[in-house]
């Protein structure tokens, strides 16, 4: 349900409406998180609501020369796919509240269209659009699992069976709109199509945490680390890998930037808002890493006009997934949805 | 008189004793090998639903293939090995999610 309350500014400053100069610069608003996730995905036009890819591989070739014709070589084609997110915002909006109030400004009772009004502007610019890249950002391009049906009653949540059901016409959390990469990841990790590196638990000493990741990199196949550019973590484990490189090679003076290099590599460590709590790290190729994109959330919405409301609608479908996943390299850690984090997130 | 009568209640009692040990080492005996079935039977069980018992703990193996030092390893890798097992739980790994026993 949406709900837009101003009463604490009508209490406050009483229920009527004086030009006092006031703006909408007066209205200061809420920290956002801006999106950072998705910059690292390159953007790919894809019609209908499934992305698909295939992956091609061929045994040796080359064989030793004689007069007999000795074919040999097996062509391999591996396909993907990923259902792009469906992400929707609902919002019924009353205009007029505002009139008789300290943010009178935002109204505008000549203008007899009431979707012309300022509010409107002001609350699709600096609250809806923000929010969204806000809720994005820290609940859906990480942590999302998109909902699997809509049931009339007891919905189901299973966490093994990735089934997640919710009730008929009531709202949905944010991170029920698309898969996250972390279950874009347990999901090809149980098809066995990821490099799955064994870190163990992650360190919390520093020093020991630089050391475990050089050993990660270490690990990877070579001709993948060759194409590597990050290595996305959270901000957290980001700083502590920082912490421990400048520590363990005495280079505490040296610029962060210069610190998120990793030994033997071109790798960089990455910090991520979105992967805020996890111990998940992972790598992949830039070229592997698509936002499958059939609509994308522009900030433009349907108004409907009904007596004084107004009603905002958008939609838009899109996914963050890997074309190739035997090109994505991650640690052991987090392989399934527990029960813990159903309870907290996900019910 | 008195002494010899309490002598041999005494040896009596050591017998008895004795006896009870011994009935409690066969029952230990008895116990321990229950104990080794249980094990085998979880570990053969494991075969399909890939679970194994280490440190009387069950585990559930959730990745199918991973790395460990350098070596590629499957699941089944683990489910024959059992130090391999014991050495992804002493690291913490996410490899083996333990299995809470269903009440």
């Amino acid at each position: 349900m949406a709900q837009i309350n101003i009463q604490a500014v009508i209490d406050e400053f009483g229920k009527k409406y004086v030009p006092g100069g006031q703006t909408d610069k007066d209205i200061k608003t809420q920290l956002f998180t801006q999106e950072e996730t998705a910059k690292y995905f390159r953007k790919v036009p894809n019609k209908g609501s499934v992305y698909r890819s295939a992956y091609a591989t061929i045994s040796e070739v080359l064989q030793a020369y004689q007069i007999d014709f000795t074919p040999k070589a097996a062509l391999t084609f591996k396909p993907i796919e990923y259902n792009l997110g469906q992400f929707k915002m609902d919002q019924l909006f009353y205009p007029d509240n505002f009139r008789q109030s300290w943010l009178g400004f935002l109204a505008n009772i000549e203008e007899t269209d009431r979707a012309k009004w300022p509010i409107l502007q002001w609350y699709i610019q600096h609250m809806l659009i923000p929010g969204y890249q806000n809720d994005f950002e820290k609940k859906v391009s990480y942590w999302g699992w998109q909902a699997s049906g809509f049931v009339a009653s007891a919905p189901v949540v299973n966490g093994a069976t990735h089934t997640r059901e919710f009730l008929v016409g009531a709202s949905t959390p944010a991170n029920a709109a698309m898969d996250g990469l972390r279950l874009v990841l347990q999901k090809l990790q149980a098809k066995s199509r990821l490099n799955v590196i064994v870190t163990g638990a992650i360190k919390t000493d520093p020093i020991e945490f630089c050391t475990q990741i050089e050993g990660f990199v270490n690990s990877i196949n070579r001709d993948l680390k060759q194409n590597l550019d990050y290595l996305f973590m959270s901000h957290e484990l980001m700083e502590r890998y920082c912490d421990g490189k400048g520590l363990k090679y005495n280079q505490q003076y040296k610029q962060e930037e210069d610190l998120k290099s990793i030994k033997h590599s071109s790798i960089k460590v990455a910090g991520l808002r979105s992967m805020e709590g996890s111990s998940k790290i992972f790598a992949t190729p830039a070229q592997n890493r698509v936002m499958a994109i059939n609509t994308d959330f522009t900030g433009r919405f349907d108004l409907q006009k009904a007596d004084r409301g107004v009603k905002l609608l958008s939609d838009h479908e899109k996914c963050l997934c890997f074309d190739v996943p035997e090109f994505v390299v991650t640690n052991d850690l987090e392989s399934t949805i527990t029960a813990g984090e159903i309870t907290a997130m996900y019910s | 008189m008195a002494e010899n009568t309490e002598l041999t209640a005494l040896a009596e009692l050591q017998a008895q004793l004795a006896a009870s040990l011994e009935e409690n080492a066969a029952a230990k005996e008895i116990i321990a090998l229950q104990n080794k079935q249980i094990e085998e039977l979880d570990a053969s069980q494991g075969a399909d639903t890939l679970t194994v018992v280490i440190n009387k703990e069950k585990h559930q193996i959730v990745t199918p293939s991973f790395m460990l030092d350098g070596v590629q390893y499957t699941a089944n890798d683990v489910l024959k090995d059992k130090a391999l097992a014991a050495k992804l739980v002493d690291l913490g790994s996410g490899v083996l999610v333990k299995v809470k026993p269903s009440k």
